[in-house]
């Protein structure tokens, strides 16, 4: 993972990792000790002390491992390799018991007892952090679940640890058995928040920001803090806003997000979200951009956000730039980047508007507008005389004309190919390995291929 | 029957005196004089003096003797090339009076003759180094040929390759420029030779005539057309054509292998598509999926030039280039490839014309590549491209006494009347060619029709599709050319 | 070729009849032939194939058959090219229209040693290539230095850079206009109407009517 945060976040790391538990703690803390320079120190530590207070040897030595690099002459830098050694026996012979329990209940061949051994047992493997163990107890248990609360229950199990895992697919597939499965209403009300962010986080790896957008908007507020081994209710609106502002245009924004009564639940939790989509739906879009980036620090260091941040930050960045664009025909090269780049060259004062900052082909705004029209995104040209960005011009009727002349030309063109082959197959004079006599052969000049011309390549010098 | 020299001489001038003759009484005469002249005996023909004799006149006559004396000249001597029929033997001479005033019509129905005469004249011209002496006679020749069909003639191919050895293209496009579509059948259709148009008495005749003429056509003749023809548009750069003749040669039917002729065309294919669009067009779907893999896997260094020259990666442009050096001059494709540096160029400069409106010329040398690396250069560069009507751009120059130039990519150069009548003149152009290609469809349509033997044979050798897919063409174009130019012209009005 | 009155009477005779430069290329081609049938005898004659050649060659360049007139570099007789003047200032004057070198062009026009046969040929060319120039300056040069105007036109660039009245003036006959501050020249298009094509204007029309009584 290469992301690194060097500037300060704006939270704090005791009350933000209170928010959650379970093994998210520790995950949540080794991502930020990894990738902050400002909070290594003490992410890592904590890190370690939650390690030490669990049974999962592995992620300890990770931890303490990670943190010699930062600060080598700390006391916990060191490993205990007491602790390591005693908690390995105890896991083992824990996991001797459960195998071997679950051995008897299977020879006795009652359900109930044998779906308990596997949750157990996948329970054990999940807190020792052997992933894969757990999942496969836990999908065992499918078979001797008997109410639908238990396939309920197990399905929740794999998910979470599917989302450890970082398996999304599994996450999706099982989201929708959840999602098939008939419960009662009160049940389901439970449910859904849960399965909606579980799907967003999902969707939002896979890269699908518009979907995970809409699952989070779409998750009831009833989520509350009962997902904390996963998420928390700011998280919802964290991924759901930036999501919904990298997909979404204004009238959807203002309509979906803004307007959106129970989503406004979560945005109330984290207030920079909702007025940076609120100036972005009213087309102030260096406000809207100014706040995101102030906060970047922290989304850099969010385990399930900071690899899409970058993807996300330019995403809403070039959409700014496109919306700004929608009513002019001409924009001014300086008006724009005084919306878009203040700071750079040489353009400091950027409301006093007396300087203008000299931009030229170097700027690296310029830069970035030459790539978005290289790629398409943005249907205008910059005129570098008069330092302005033009609108292309759609003249439809030409278009129209040209696009019927090219069609005609490859119909044409197309047409005489396949009549022409017609005409070959017709005439027996497909290519073949020759059967033709050997003597009518030897009378044409050998070879056939161009290669026997004489001719030199100075042809086409 | 003891035919005289008088006989055959009356009859000739009878034909050519014969301009109240009805077709058929036209064609009954001239077959009767080609059967006295095929009969005759070699003393006879060996008669006729070929300098006092007209060869526009006496057409028939004249070219059956001349035959005769070069079989005559050629066992004498022992040798194929002997002296008199050398450029600038006597017989040689001879060969061009008739060639340069034969008439056509008659002609036509001594295929076979026809074709040895040809033939002889590419053998000597090509032998004796001196293609260029038969290539403006020739391109005159086949056009008076058959001046209004598109058959495809065993000695096109021939004529091409002169053309191309002694660098006379212009004379090839005439000929290339009619669209040959028809292909003389070499099985049960053959008595459909274009040769031997004429009443049905002599069906049997012209049939065994047309086996004569065309039984040397195979593949190679086809694919070598289209690849010479290719690389004189080639050569002449318009590569709109050469494309598409090279498209023609890849996609060639194929019955069980792809043939030498063709993987050239594909590698040649790969540059012009380059110097043409600046990337690899899509292949025309016609090429099946295997050929394609051949064709790929043989093509290496080109796919992976074109990969350079699409990526915009200069560097790796000049090492391919460099690397596969040897790979172009034994395909002979050196100069080919060289030209590529400047389609590079010209794709860069495109390509910054469509994401710039103005920038100075200084500002190009910045972005383009490095054989444009300062101001003046991009600038007479530029206007070359523009002054010779490649680029759409105009050039401002800032101050007297300094280097800055401004150069603008307008919207359009063109005023509306002058756009309107550009595509005025491409939509003539399409009309033309459309037309063409709705006569080729017809008369393919009817053949296919005509007889069931034809239609079993293309079902046995190309399974239902490919009639489908005739007759879907033919639909089509009936829709294309009344819907299309309906709706244009309603966009006028 | 069956005509053997390729000689330099006739040539001379056929470059100073001709009406027009595709006229001329038209008299010229076929003794192509017969001019390379001659390069191959012992006692050819160089001269009259010299200005045969570059005649010919000429009459491409009239009629704006650049790249044939390089593929006639290649077919004529090459130990004839490298050894003949005519031939060789011919070459290198390709490479300067080849090449866009304007200044070059006109030099070589101007001041290689011709052979009086073909002067009048040169002239003609050199008129020809000025008024392409200069038409295709007009369309390009919105505005232009009067030293790189010169110099595309073949005018002195100095002394018109230094505001030489004549060749400006000249210019300005044309539409052109001066700046006086500045000192640059704002050149006029040359409305180009050769490709009207009156056909396409009967057809349409016809077109038209026929969709009007379809509407009708």
């Amino acid at each position: 993972m290469s992301v690194h945060a060097q500037d300060p976040p704006k939270f704090e790391l005791e009350s933000y990792i209170a928010n959650y538990t379970g093994r998210t703690r520790y995950n949540r803390l080794y991502v930020i000790g990894t990738c902050s320079s400002y909070l290594a120190v003490e992410a890592l530590k904590a890190a370690v002390a939650e390690a030490k207070s669990g049974k999962d040897v592995i992620r300890y030595e990770r931890a303490v491992r990670a943190l010699a690099e930062v600060a080598p002459n700390d006391p916990e830098a060191t490993l205990d390799t007491h602790w390591v050694d005693h908690m390995q026996k105890v896991v083992k012979a824990e996991t001797d018991r459960l195998e071997h329990e679950l051995k008897g209940y299977k020879n006795n061949l009652i359900k109930e007892s044998i779906r308990m051994g596997n949750e157990d047992l996948g329970q054990h493997y999940h807190l020792i952090g052997d992933l894969t163990s757990a999942s496969k107890a836990y999908s065992r248990m499918r078979d001797y679940c008997t109410t639908p609360t238990h396939i309920v229950s197990m399905l929740f199990k794999i998910i979470n640890v599917a989302i450890e895992r970082g398996d999304w697919l599994s996450v999706q597939s099982n989201v929708h058995r959840l999602r098939h499965l008939q419960t009662k209403q009160d049940e389901q009300a439970k449910v859904q928040p849960k399965l909606s962010t579980a799907m967003g986080l999902s969707q939002l790896h896979s890269g699908s920001y518009l979907d995970a957008a809409n699952s989070f908007l779409n998750t009831d507020p009833g989520l509350g803090d009962s997902y904390t081994e996963v998420l928390t209710s700011n998280d919802v609106a964290v991924y759901g806003g930036i999501c919904a502002l990298a997909s979404m245009d204004r009238d959807e924004l203002q309509r979906r997000v803004l307007d959106n009564n129970s989503f406004r639940n979560f945005l109330e939790l984290e207030p920079h979200i909702r007025r940076a989509i609120a100036f972005f739906c009213n087309s102030k879009f260096r406000s809207c951009l100014e706040i995101l980036e102030a906060y970047k620090a922290d989304y850099l260091l969010d385990i399930h956000l900071q690899r899409h941040v970058h993807t996300l930050f330019t995403r809403i960045r070039t959409k700014s730039i496109q919306q700004y664009l929608i009513p002019f025909s001409r924009v001014t090269l300086d008006s724009m980047s005084k919306m878009f780049a203040p700071g750079t060259g040489t353009g400091t004062g950027t409301d006093s508007g007396q300087q203008s900052p000299p931009i030229d082909l170097t700027s690296p705004f310029v830069q970035e507008l030459i790539a978005l029209i290289q790629d398409g995104t943005l249907d205008a040209r910059i005129d570098l005389e008069h330092k302005v960005l033009i609108a292309n011009q759609v003249d439809l009727r030409t278009e129209v004309q040209e696009a019927v002349l090219d069609s005609l030309a490859d119909y044409v063109r197309e047409a005489h190919i396949r009549m022409l082959r017609t005409n070959i197959v017709r005439a027996g004079l497909e290519v073949r390995v020759d059967d033709k006599p050997r003597e009518m052969r030897s009378k044409r000049s050998d070879g056939h291929g161009s290669a026997t011309l004489s001719r030199g390549s100075g042809l086409f010098q | 029957m003891a035919e005289s020299i008088q006989q055959i001489l009356t009859l000739s001038s009878e034909l050519h005196n014969s301009r109240s003759l009805s077709k058929n009484d036209e064609d009954r005469h001239i077959y009767e004089l080609v059967a006295v002249l095929r009969r005759s005996s070699h003393s006879i023909l060996g008669e006729i003096s070929l300098t006092n004799l007209s060869a526009s006149e006496h057409t028939l006559p004249f070219l059956f003797a001349l035959l005769y004396q070069v079989d005559l000249v050629r066992n004498r001597t022992g040798s194929s090339l002997p002296n008199d029929i050398e450029p600038g033997g006597w017989l040689w001479l001879r060969a061009v009076q008739f060639l340069g005033s034969f008439n056509g019509s008659q002609v036509s129905h001594v295929g076979r003759e026809w074709c040895q005469l040809v033939q002889v004249f590419l053998f000597v011209a090509e032998n004796t180094s001196k293609p260029f002496l038969a290539v403006r006679v020739l391109s005159k020749a086949i056009l008076r040929m058959n001046r209004t069909q598109n058959t495809f003639d065993p000695l096109h191919p021939g004529f091409l390759r002169l053309c191309l050895l002694s660098k006379a293209y212009r004379y090839a496009i005439p000929i290339l420029d009619r669209q040959i579509s028809i292909l003389p059948s070499s099985s049960e259709s053959r008595d459909r030779s274009d040769y031997m148009p004429g009443s049905d008495d002599h069906a049997a005749d012209r049939k065994s005539e047309a086996t004569s003429t065309h039984g040397q056509l195979t593949h190679k003749d086809v694919a070598q057309y289209y690849l010479y023809g290719a690389m004189i548009y080639m050569a002449l750069k318009e590569w709109d054509k050469a494309e598409h003749w090279l498209i023609i040669v890849i996609s060639l039917p194929v019955a069980n292998s792809v043939s030498k002729i063709m993987v050239e065309a594909f590698k040649k294919w790969v540059v012009v598509s380059l110097l043409k669009h600046g990337k690899i067009a899509t292949p025309p779907r016609i090429i099946s999926s295997h050929v394609m893999k051949i064709y790929q896997t043989v093509a290496k260094p080109y796919l992976s030039l074109a990969d350079a020259f699409e990526k915009c990666d200069e560097q790796r442009l000049h090492n391919e280039v460099k690397l596969g050096r040897p790979v172009w001059r034994a395909d002979l494709n050196l100069g080919l490839v060289d030209q590529l540096f400047e389609a590079y160029n010209l794709s860069l400069v495109l390509k910054l014309g469509r994401a710039f409106s103005a920038l100075t010329t200084a500002n190009v040398a910045e972005k383009a590549s490095s054989s444009l690396n300062s101001a003046i250069r991009v600038e007479s560069y530029v206007a070359s491209l523009a002054m010779s009507g490649v680029l759409e751009a105009r050039l401002l120059h800032l101050r007297v006494g300094q280097n800055s130039t401004m150069l603008r990519f307008p919207a359009s150069m063109r005023s509306c009347a002058a756009r309107r009548n550009g595509l005025r003149v491409e939509l003539m152009d399409r009309g033309q060619a459309l037309e063409v290609l709705s006569r080729g469809i017809r008369e393919c349509n009817t053949d296919l029709g005509m007889g069931h033997e034809s239609i079993d044979l293309v079902m046995k050798r190309q399974g239902w599709s490919a009639i489908m897919k005739n007759g879907m063409t033919k639909v089509n174009a009936d829709d294309v050319v009344l819907g299309v130019e309906e709706d244009i012209m309603g966009d006028v009005s | 070729m069956e005509a053997s009155d390729f000689s330099q009477a006739q040539l001379a005779a056929a470059i100073s009849s001709a009406a027009t430069p595709s006229k001329l290329y038209d008299t010229l081609s076929p003794y192509e032939e017969e001019a390379y049938l001659l390069s191959f005898q012992e006692d050819r004659p160089v001269e009259l194939l010299s200005h045969f050649y570059a005649a010919y060659f000429f009459s491409h360049l009239l009629t704006d058959q650049i790249y044939e007139a390089r593929f006639l570099t290649k077919r004529m007789p090459q130990d004839l090219l490298h050894t003949d003047n005519s031939l060789q200032n011919c070459v290198t004057l390709l490479r300067a229209i080849w090449q866009h070198k304007h200044e070059s062009v006109y030099k070589i026009l101007r001041e290689s040693p011709w052979p009086d046969l073909l002067k009048p040929i040169v002239q003609s060319y050199d008129t020809y290539f000025q008024d392409k120039t200069l038409r295709e300056v007009s369309r390009v040069y919105e505005a232009i230095r009067p030293a790189a105007a010169a110099s595309y036109l073949g005018l002195d660039p100095e002394s018109t850079a230094r505001g030489d009245t004549a060749a400006i003036e000249k210019l300005i006959a044309l539409g052109w206009t001066r700046d006086e501050q500045s000192g640059l020249l704002y050149p006029k298009p040359i409305a180009d109407d050769s490709q009207k094509d009156a056909r396409s204007y009967t057809d349409l029309s016809q077109i038209m009517a026929l969709i009007g009584s379809h509407r009708g």
